[in-house]
C-alpha cells in the first residue's frame, strides 16, 4: 500500500466541474462550458489511468492510499476521508471517467437543443464525482456518501424534464425505491461498526465475524444492493428511469451506477465469504432478478424499456457471479456489460434521436439505411450481449453460469432447512441463468431486427438520419469495447497461447477478492462442454429471433401471442408488480397518510395542540392580567397569600 | 473572637468593589457640574470590576476558608459566583456609559451604587450568618432600589423604583422575621448552628425551625422572582434604565439563588429530600414549576421585549430552582451545583446582552417618552445587521437552542433533574422552554422580516463602549455554547467547600 | 399544641377574646345606633375655628434630609460611647490596637460620607439641594 496526496484531484475535478457548471453555467459560453465539463471528466481520466498504471505493474504497488483529512470522530466512531486505489478500483476509475468522457462527448450533441444543458453537464459532472468517490473510497461510510450522492444524481437526471409530470415522478419513484435500500446499507453500516468498532474496508477484510452479525450485516447491506442494482423486489425504479435523457440512462442506468451494489458486495468479499447463507440468497435473488426481467422484456415495445429490463437482467447475473462466490466473474461482467450495455443505449439513443424522440420499436424498422454506423456498432453490442462466441459477453457471462454450477460454497449449508436443496443450488441457477441466456437472445435480436431490418413503418413526416460524429465517434470505440473485453474472460489454454493471460481479469484482479473454496461440486464437466451449451443457446435464441423478428416486423410472433393472449399481456404490464405495489403499498400508505392528515394534522395538532395551546395561553394571561394590574397593594397581598401558603405546605 | 485579617484576603472582590464604589463617589463631588471630564467614570468602575473578576477567578481553586469567626466563608461557590457578579459589572457599566450620556444622566453615583451593588452580591453569596446575609442583602438591594429610580425624568422609574423598594422590604421583613425565628430555634444566626438545630428538632422546636426555614425561603424567593413573589418584576424591570435592568436581572438572581442554595443546604440540608412534610424539596418543585409555568405564559402576550425580557427573567427563576430542588440532600447534587453556576453565568452573559440591546433602543426612545415595542424593532436587521445578529444570538440562548451557552445551561440543569429523579419536572420544565420559543423568535421575526416604519436610525448615541461589552456577551454566549468545557473550572471548583 | 408554645396559650385566648369584643362592639354601635345628622352636629364644636386646608401637611423634603444625615452620625455616637467604656478592657486582653483600628476604620467611612454630604451642598439649607 503506497500513500500518495494526489488520489483526491479524481474524485476533486468532475465535482469542480459540477460546481462551475451549476453556479456560472448559464452565464459561460458553450464552449468554455463544454472545455470545463469534458476537460474535468477527461483529466480524472488521465490522473486515474497513471494510477491505473502504477497499481497494475508487477513491480509496482498493489495498492495506492491516500488519507485526505480526519473527517469525524463520533464516540468511538473515527472516520478518515481516505481514498483507495486498486486493480478493481482502478479499472473502474477508468471505467467511470473513460465511459463518462465518451458519453459527455455524446451529450454534447444530444442535448445540444436543450436551453438547460448547463445543469444536465452540472449534474453529470457531480455524478461522475459522486461514482468516483463511492468507488475510491476507503471506508463504507465514504462509499455510502458516494452512494446517496449517485443516488441524488440519478434523481436529478431522471427529472430532468421536470415539466413532464410523468418524468418527474419517475425520479421520485427512483430516489424513495433508492431510499429503501440505502436504509438497509445504512444497517449495514451501524451492524459492522457494532461488531468492528470501525468501519474501513482494509479492517472488514481482516475481521473474523460471528455468524449471526455477519449474516446481518451482509445482509442489510445487500438489501441496499437490491436498491441501487435494481433487483426483485426494488427494481422498479429502473425502467421507469428511463424517462431521463438517453445519455443518462446509457452511463448511470447502465454502465456504472446501477453496477454499484456488486461493486459494494465485491469489495466486502470476505464479509460475504462469512455468510454463505446471506451468498445463496444474493444469488437466488439474483437468477430470478435475471429471468423475471428477460421474461418482461420479450414483450416490451418501446426501445428504451427493453434495455432497462435488459440491465435489470444483466445486473441479475452479476449478482449471480457474486452469489456463487466468484466475485471476479460478477465483476468481469460488471465490466463487459458497461461496454456493450452503453454502446446499446447510445444507439438507441442516436436512433432517439434521429427519429426525433421515438421510441416505439413498433413504428421503426430498416433503419440500418439511414443509419449504418449506429446499425453496426448496435449489432456488434447485441451479438456481445446474447453471448456470440468470440465477444466479451460471451466470456463474461459463461464465466458465471460455469461458477455457478462449479461452485461448492453452498454445501456448508448443508445442515440447514432444505439442505439437500441447497447443495443444488449451483445447478438450479445454472440452469435458470442458461434458460435467460436464450430469453436474452431472443428479446435483444428482437430489438435488432424490429429496428433495423424490414422496411420503415414510421410516419411519412419523419426523415430518419445519421447523427453527428461526437455521437457515432464514441459508439464505434464502445462497440470496440465491446469485442476487445473478450481479453478479460479468455480461458486460460487460450490466453497463454497468445501471451494474455496476463491480461485476464481472474489474473489481474488476484488478491483483490476473497478465494472461494477450492474443491468443486461438478469438477467433471469440462469447460468445453458448458462452452459449447452456451453457444448454442445464443444460437437457438438467434435462430429464434431471425423466424419470428428476422422480417423486421412481428407478424409471425403476433400468431404466438395471439395463442397466449394472456401470457403476453402479463409480460407486456411488466408482471404487474407496479400495481401490485401500487395495491399493497403505496394505496394504503396513501390512505394512512390521508387519515393522519385529515384527523391527527388538521383535527388533533392544529385544532388541539396549535390553536388550543394558543387560546389556553391566550385565556390564562387574560387571567393572571388581572393579578397583574399595577397595584403595589396587591402585589403585596398575593405575596402574603404566596407566604401563608408555602408556610402551610412547610409546617403542614 | 480574633480577628484575622487574612480574612479579608477572603471577601477580596467584595473590598475592591467597595473601594471603588467609595473612589467614584467621593471624586465625583470635586468635578464641576456639568464638566466634560466624567468620562472615565465607566472605565474606572470596569476597572475595579476587572480587577474583582481577577481576583475571584485566580482565588477559585484555593482550597475553601472559614471567614470572621463562621460569618462567612471563602468557598467555591462564592467564589464563582463573585467572578460572575464582576464581570457582570463590568459588561454592565460599559452599556451604562453610553446609554447615561445619550440621555445626559451621567453621573459618578451611578457607578459608584454599581459597585456598591456588586459588593454587597459578592458579600451576600459569601454570608454563612443570617444576619450577614441581612446585611448583604440591604447593600445589594438598596443600591439597587436607587439605581432603578436613575432616570428621574417621568413617572415610570419612580414608580418601579418605589414599588421595588416597599416589596423588597416587605420581603426583607419576612427575611428579617425568619431569621429571628431561627435564632429562637436554634440559639445562634449562623447557618451552621440552623443545621443543627434542624438535626436536633424535636416536636417543639420543629415548628419553629420549619417556620423559619419557610421564611427565609420566601425572602429569597421574592429576590430570585420566583411566583408568586414575581408581581413586581415585570414594573420594575420596565421601569428601571435597561442597563440596570440587565445588572439586576443577571447580579441579583447570582447572588440570592447562590444564597438560597447555602440556607437551604447548609442549614436545611438534612430534611431537603424527605418528600413528606418539612421536606423543602418538593416546595422548591412546586415553586418552580409554578415559576416556569407562570412566566412562559405571561411573556406570551408581551408586546414590549423589555417587559417579554422581564417575564423570560422569571421562566428563568423557575429554571434555576430546578436545579436548586435537584441538590436537595444534606450533601448538594455536584450536577446540580455545576449546572447552577454554569446557568448563572450563561443566563448573566445572555441578559446583558439582550438588555444591552434594549438600552440601544431604549436610548433612542426615552427622550420622546415612548417605550419599545415589538414595531420600534422592525428594520434593525436592514441597519444594524450586527445588532439584529447580536439580538437573534441572545433570543436563541434565551430559548435555550443549540449551539448557544442557554443550550448548555438547560441541559446541564434538566441533566441533573432527571439523575436526582425528578424527571416529571424536568419534562416539564423542556415542555414550558419549547414554549418559550415562540415569544423569543418572535422578536427575531421582527428584527428580520418586518421593515422599519422610520427612516430614522433604530439606535442612537454613541456605540463603541456598548459595541464591546455587547461583541463580549456574543462571543461568550458562542464560546459557552460551542466549548461549555473551558468553563469546567467556574463551575467545577464551585463544589468546593460547599455544603454542610 | 406543641409544648413549646402552651405557656403562651392563655396570651393567645386573651387576645382572641379581646378582638372579638373590640370588632363586636364597634360594629354593633354602629348598626345599632340612632344617626341623625343635623347640620349644628356637621359643625365646628364651640369655641373651636372652621377648619381649613389639607389635613396631611407636608413638611419640606430637606427635614427628611437632615433627619437621616442626623441618624447617620447618631449611630456613630451609639458606637462610640460602649466602645469607650470598653476599651481598657480591650487593652487587657492585648485587642487594644485592633479596637482602635475597628473604630478609626468605621470613623473614616463615616467621614468620607461626610466629606460627599458637604460637597453636594445637603447641609447647605437655603442652596438648590436638587441639582
Amino acid at each position: 500500500m503506497l500513500e500518495v496526496n494526489w488520489l483526491h484531484l479524481i474524485p476533486l475535478l468532475p465535482l469542480c466541474g459540477a460546481a462551475i457548471c451549476g453556479l456560472v453555467g448559464n452565464k459561460l459560453p458553450k464552449s468554455w462550458l463544454y472545455a470545463v465539463a469534458l476537460g474535468s471528466v477527461f483529466t480524472a481520466f488521465m490522473i486515474g489511468l497513471s494510477a491505473f498504471g502504477l497499481v497494475s505493474s508487477e513491480t509496482g504497488a498493489s495498492a495506492l492510499h491516500e488519507r485526505v483529512f480526519e473527517w469525524f470522530t463520533a464516540g468511538k466512531l473515527h472516520v478518515d476521508l481516505g481514498l483507495t486505489i486498486d486493480r478493481v478500483s482502478g479499472t473502474l476509475v477508468l471505467v467511470i471517467t473513460g465511459v463518462g468522457f465518451l458519453i459527455h462527448l455524446y451529450s454534447v450533441s444530444y442535448m445540444d437543443e436543450d436551453a438547460a444543458y448547463w445543469r444536465y453537464f452540472a449534474y453529470l459532472n457531480l455524478f461522475v464525482a459522486a461514482m468516483l468517490l463511492l468507488v475510491l473510497g476507503d471506508n463504507l461510510v465514504a462509499m455510502f456518501v458516494g452512494w446517496e450522492g449517485v443516488g441524488l444524481c440519478s434523481y436529478l437526471l431522471i427529472g430532468f424534464w421536470f415539466e413532464d409530470d410523468a418524468k418527474a415522478s419517475a425520479g421520485r419513484k427512483a430516489f424513495i425505491v433508492n431510499r429503501i435500500g440505502d436504509f438497509g446499507f445504512l444497517l449495514g453500516i451501524f451492524v459492522i461498526f457494532s461488531q468492528l468498532g470501525s468501519v474501513s474496508f482494509a479492517d472488514i477484510h481482516g475481521a473474523t465475524f460471528a455468524a449471526v452479525p455477519a449474516a446481518l450485516a451482509a445482509l442489510f447491506l445487500f438489501i441496499g444492493a437490491t436498491g441501487k442494482s435494481a433487483q426483485l423486489p426494488l427494481y422498479i425504479w429502473l425502467p421507469d428511469a428511463m424517462a431521463g435523457p438517453t445519455p443518462v440512462s446509457a452511463l448511470i442506468h447502465a454502465a456504472t451506477m446501477v453496477t454499484a451494489g456488486v461493486y459494494m458486495i465485491a469489495r466486502l468479499s470476505h464479509l460475504y465469504m462469512q455468510a454463505p447463507g446471506v451468498l445463496a440468497v444474493v444469488a437466488i435473488i439474483g437468477a430470478l432478478t435475471a429471468a423475471w426481467a428477460a421474461l418482461i422484456a420479450t414483450s416490451q415495445s418501446d426501445i428504451k424499456k427493453v434495455l432497462a429490463y435488459s440491465t435489470v437482467s444483466q445486473l441479475g447475473y452479476m449478482f449471480i457471479g457474486v452469489g456463487v462466490g466468484s466475485f471476479v466473474a460478477g465483476t468481469q461482467h460488471l465490466l463487459t456489460h458497461a461496454f456493450f450495455k452503453a454502446c446499446l443505449f447510445l444507439g438507441s439513443g442516436a436512433v432517439i434521436h434521429g427519429l426525433h424522440g421515438e421510441q416505439d420499436m413498433r413504428k421503426m424498422g430498416g433503419l440500418k439505411k439511414y443509419m449504418p454506423h449506429t446499425r453496426w456498432t448496435f449489432l456488434i453490442a447485441t451479438a456481445a450481449i446474447t453471448g456470440t462466441i468470440p465477444l466479451s459477453g460471451f466470456f463474461s457471462k459463461d464465466e458465471i453460469l460455469g461458477k455457478a454450477l462449479q461452485t461448492s460454497i453452498f454445501n456448508s449449508l448443508r445442515m440447514w432447512p432444505g439442505g439437500p436443496f441447497m447443495t443444488q443450488l449451483g445447478l438450479v441457477i445454472y440452469l435458470l441463468g442458461s434458460a435467460t441466456a436464450l430469453l436474452t437472445a431472443i428479446y435483444m435480436w428482437r430489438c435488432y431486427y424490429l429496428t433495423f431490418e424490414g422496411d420503415y413503418r414510421g410516419g411519412p413526416d419523419v426523415h430518419p438520419h445519421e447523427s453527428h460524429w461526437f455521437m457515432t465517434l464514441p459508439l464505434w470505440i464502445l462497440a470496440l469495447l465491446s469485442v476487445v473485453g473478450l481479453v478479460l474472460g479468455l480461458p486460460e489454454p487460450i490466453g497463454e497461447k497468445l501471451h494474455l493471460d496476463w491480461a485476464s481479469w481472474e489474473h489481474f484482479s488476484l488478491g483483490v477478492f476473497a478465494n472461494p473454496p477450492i474443491s468443486n461440486n461438478h469438477e467433471s464437466i469440462p469447460e468445453w462442454l458448458t462452452y459449447g451449451i452456451a453457444l448454442l443457446i445464443g444460437v437457438v435464441g438467434w435462430r429464434l429471433a431471425v423466424y419470428w423478428f428476422g422480417s423486421g416486423s412481428e407478424e409471425r410472433s403476433n400468431k404466438l401471442v395471439a395463442a397466449f393472449p394472456r401470457v403476453h399481456s402479463a409480460f407486456e404490464h411488466k408482471l404487474y408488480v407496479d400495481e401490485f405495489y401500487n395495491a399493497v403499498i403505496v394505496r394504503p400508505l396513501w390512505t394512512g397518510a390521508r387519515v393522519l392528515w385529515r384527523v391527527v394534522d388538521v383535527w388533533i395538532i392544529d385544532g388541539l395542540f396549535i390553536n388550543g395551546t394558543a387560546q389556553s395561553v391566550a385565556f390564562i394571561g387574560s387571567i393572571a392580567r388581572r393579578f397583574q394590574n399595577g397595584d403595589v397593594q396587591r402585589y403585596a397581598a398575593m405575596t402574603a397569600l404566596g407566604l401563608a401558603f408555602l408556610v402551610y405546605v412547610f409546617l403542614r | 473572637m480574633n480577628f484575622n485579617p487574612n480574612d479579608l484576603v477572603g471577601i477580596l472582590p467584595a473590598v475592591i468593589l467597595t473601594l471603588g464604589g467609595c473612589a467614584l463617589m467621593t471624586t465625583e463631588v470635586f468635578l464641576r457640574k456639568d464638566g466634560p471630564d466624567r468620562r472615565y467614570q465607566p472605565f474606572l468602575a470596569a476597572v475595579f470590576g476587572l480587577i474583582a473578576l481577577y481576583v475571584s477567578l485566580s482565588q477559585l481553586g484555593d482550597p475553601s476558608a472559614t471567614l470572621f469567626a463562621g460569618a462567612a466563608v471563602a468557598d467555591g461557590i462564592g467564589r464563582s459566583i463573585s467572578a460572575v457578579v464582576s464581570g457582570t459589572l463590568v459588561l454592565s457599566v460599559l452599556l451604562a456609559a453610553g446609554y447615561l450620556e445619550t440621555l445626559s444622566a451621567s453621573r459618578g453615583e451611578f457607578y459608584a451604587l454599581a459597585l456598591f451593588s456588586a459588593a454587597g452580591m459578592c458579600l451576600l453569596s459569601q454570608a454563612t450568618d443570617l444576619i450577614v446575609v441581612f446585611i448583604a442583602l440591604e447593600v445589594m438591594s438598596l443600591a439597587v432600589y436607587s439605581l432603578t429610580a436613575w432616570l428621574r425624568k417621568g413617572t415610570k422609574p419612580a414608580e418601579a423604583a418605589f414599588k421595588y423598594f416597599v416589596l423588597g422590604s416587605f420581603a426583607s421583613a419576612i427575611f428579617l422575621y425568619g431569621a429571628a425565628l431561627a435564632f429562637g430555634a436554634a440559639g445562634s444566626t449562623r447557618i451552621a448552628d440552623l443545621a443543627l438545630a434542624v438535626r436536633n428538632a424535636n416536636a417543639g422546636s420543629s415548628m419553629l425551625v420549619y417556620a423559619a426555614g419557610a421564611l427565609l425561603t420566601v425572602g429569597f424567593a421574592f429576590k430570585v422572582a420566583a411566583f408568586p413573589f414575581h408581581m413586581w418584576v415585570p414594573d420594575v424591570y420596565d421601569g428601571a434604565p435597561a442597563p440596570v435592568t440587565g445588572f439586576m436581572a443577571a447580579g441579583v438572581k447570582a447572588a440570592a439563588f447562590a444564597t438560597l442554595a447555602r440556607i437551604l443546604i447548609g442549614g436545611f440540608g438534612d430534611v431537603g429530600a424527605s418528600m413528606g412534610p418539612h421536606g423543602w424539596q418538593s416546595l422548591i418543585v412546586l415553586l418552580a414549576g409554578a415559576t416556569m409555568l407562570v412566566g412562559n405564559v405571561l411573556a406570551v402576550p408581551q408586546r414590549s421585549v423589555k417587559r417579554m425580557l422581564a417575564y423570560s427573567s422569571i421562566a428563568h427563576a423557575g429554571y434555576l430552582l430546578v436545579s436548586i430542588a435537584a441538590m436537595a440532600g444534606s450533601e448538594p447534587r455536584q450536577d446540580a451545583v455545576f449546572g447552577l453556576v454554569f446557568y448563572l453565568a450563561s443566563y448573566a452573559a445572555t441578559v446583558i446582552g439582550a438588555f444591552g440591546i434594549v438600552a440601544l433602543i431604549e436610548r433612542k426612545l426615552a427622550p420622546t417618552g415612548a417605550s419599545d415595542d415589538l414595531t420600534t424593532w422592525g428594520g434593525l436587521a436592514q441597519k444594524h445587521p450586527l445588532l439584529a445578529a447580536a439580538m437573534s444570538l441572545f433570543m436563541l440562548s434565551l430559548a435555550g437552542v443549540p449551539p448557544t451557552a442557554g443550550f448548555m445551561g438547560k441541559l446541564g440543569i434538566f441533566r441533573a433533574a432527571i439523575e436526582a429523579g425528578l424527571v416529571p419536572l424536568a419534562i416539564f420544565g423542556v415542555l414550558t422552554s419549547a414554549a418559550g420559543l415562540y415569544y423569543y423568535l418572535r422578536v427575531v421575526v421582527y428584527i428580520y422580516m418586518v421593515p422599519s416604519t422610520k427612516p430614522e436610525p433604530v439606535v442612537g448615541g454613541r456605540m463603541l463602549t456598548a459595541g464591546v461589552a455587547l461583541a463580549a456577551c456574543a462571543v461568550l454566549v458562542i464560546w459557552m455554547g460551542v466549548q461549555p468545557g473551558a468553563f469546567a473550572t467556574l463551575t467545577q471548583s464551585s463544589l468546593a467547600g460547599f455544603g454542610k | 399544641m406543641d409544648s413549646y408554645l402552651t405557656p403562651y396559650l392563655p396570651v393567645l385566648i386573651l387576645l382572641v377574646i379581646a378582638g372579638v369584643m373590640c370588632t363586636a362592639i364597634s360594629l354593633l354601635a354602629g348598626k345599632l345606633g340612632p344617626r341623625r345628622i343635623t347640620s349644628v352636629k356637621e359643625g365646628a364644636f364651640e369655641c373651636g375655628n372652621p377648619s381649613t386646608g389639607d389635613g396631611h401637611a407636608r413638611h419640606s423634603v430637606r427635614f427628611y434630609l437632615v433627619a437621616l444625615l442626623f441618624i447617620v452620625f447618631d449611630v456613630e455616637s451609639v458606637f462610640v460611647y460602649p466602645w469607650g467604656a470598653m476599651l481598657h478592657d480591650f487593652q487587657a486582653q492585648h485587642l487594644g490596637w485592633f479596637a482602635f483600628g475597628e473604630m478609626m476604620s468605621f470613623m473614616a467611612t463615616l467621614a468620607l460620607g461626610l466629606v460627599y454630604v458637604w460637597r453636594k451642598g445637603a447641609l447647605n439649607w437655603s442652596a438648590d439641594v436638587n441639582s
